[in-house]
């Protein structure tokens, strides 16, 4: 927890030589019990950036080739970051975020699986779709705009810009464990979300001032 | 990462594959247009002779032509070269536990190696022909999950490696449309239907 909350000082204290960070309705993220927060991704910076502002502590879904190297996998799960293979069913991850939903944690998931290419919204990954229907959670809907602008995924240099953030109204559907009943749902609570995320990311962009 | 990851054609002469290094930037080996990122997600493009056009990536990325593949044979796809490029290989050896705190929190790649040779995609076999040693060739078939992860393409055989392919020069996003273009024909050719998704793996409609 103390490197956690030391990253969340280091960004606090050095994001003003990038740019200003907006941030608006962290009143929306529930001030306890579990919770999904599921969020657009289009930099690298993105969970950075949420950790820091979000109001809770946040355990974020990440690509387990993040963890590959030794000082990663060091360093990663102090952050509060757990591995997901993106190539292969992980039904490990998917254990591990229903374990700390039962713990009463926050876990971040982006919905588009990985960055965008061209800093817009991306389909949404089915697997996460139908986690969300099976967890039975409030969703807080999380956009973020301008992280593409200071570090695009086809640059290796960061520059300046503002950057917004939008915690959005949870959403709740009840926990459906059944499958089959899952499986009807998917498409529609696809639809639903990313229609809720693709709203949030315009007012994060006019938050943004662009 | 670089431009050409984000733009695998040329916005100019609309030739795949084509923007590569050059000096501080990056240029169309075709047309000679040059292109360098400027503000924010801006990108800077100098047409060969012609005055200078900036626009956001994603404007730019708007005009990409859909990646085309050679013509279908009447038999469905045959051994017909989709792509080749010079490519950087590493295979997934084993798994190393995570850990937080004690508790097991899932388990993370152990990569092999990298080895240099070249990437050759057909419209029935993917090939990696390393620069020493025996060609490795998979059928199309036997792919299962196609990734794309920063600058590389993670891919996932059935029953066999995950292997992970770098491009030195090439685009790897153009890579991961090409490959997902092609499984899309294999499976309409062989009646399994729409492929719905290549993450976490290949699912059909």
């Amino acid at each position: 927890m103390i490197l956690y909350r030391l990253c969340q000082t280091i960004v606090r204290v050095g994001w003003p030589l990038v740019g200003r960070l907006h941030v608006r309705g962290m009143e929306n993220v529930p001030a306890s019990g579990p919770f999904l927060l599921i969020a657009n991704h289009q930099s690298v910076l993105d969970p950075i950036l949420i950790q820091t502002v979000c109001p809770r502590t946040l355990h974020t879904m990440a690509k387990s080739t993040q963890f590959a190297s030794p000082p990663m996998r060091w360093l990663m799960p102090r952050l509060k970051s757990f591995p997901v293979r993106r190539f292969e069913p992980d039904p490990q991850a998917v254990r591990l975020v229903l374990r700390r939903l039962q713990e009463g944690h926050g876990v971040g998931i982006y919905i588009e699986g990985e960055r965008s290419w061209d800093g817009r919204l991306q389909a949404p990954r089915r697997g996460t779709v139908r986690l969300i229907l099976r967890a039975g959670v409030p969703v807080v809907l999380t956009a973020i705009a301008g992280s593409y602008e200071a570090w695009p995924r086809w640059d290796r240099r960061l520059r300046r810009s503002d950057v917004a953030i939008v915690f959005g109204q949870p959403v709740q559907w009840p926990a459906m464990l059944d499958r089959a009943e899952r499986e009807a749902m998917v498409d529609a609570a696809a639809s639903d979300l990313m229609s809720r995320l693709s709203d949030l990311l315009d007012a994060a962009r006019r938050l943004r001032g662009g | 990462m670089a431009i050409r990851d984000l733009l695998w054609a040329c916005p100019f002469c609309r030739a795949e594959d084509v923007i590569r290094p050059d000096g501080g930037g990056e240029a169309c080996k075709q047309c000679g247009a040059r292109f360098r990122r400027t503000h924010g997600a801006e990108i800077e493009a100098v047409p060969a002779g012609g005055q200078p056009v900036r626009r956001h990536a994603a404007d730019w990325a708007a005009e990409l032509p859909p990646v085309r593949l050679p013509a279908e044979g009447q038999g469905g796809p045959d051994d017909r070269e989709y792509r080749r490029s010079a490519a950087v290989a590493r295979l997934v050896v084993g798994y190393e536990p995570v850990r937080a705190g004690g508790e097991y929190v899932g388990r993370a790649e152990r990569f092999g190696p990298p080895v240099q040779g070249m990437l050759i995609l057909t419209g029935r076999s993917l090939t990696f022909a390393p620069t020493e040693g025996q060609p490795q060739q998979w059928p199309l078939d036997a792919v299962a999950a196609v990734q794309p992860s920063s600058s590389a393409l993670q891919i996932r055989m059935r029953g066999g490696p995950v292997v992970l392919f770098r491009f030195p020069e090439a685009s790897v996003r153009l890579w991961d449309e090409t490959i997902q273009e092609a499984l899309r024909r294999l499976y309409r050719s062989t009646g399994r239907g729409e492929i719905l998704e290549f993450q976490p793996r290949i699912s059909v409609r």
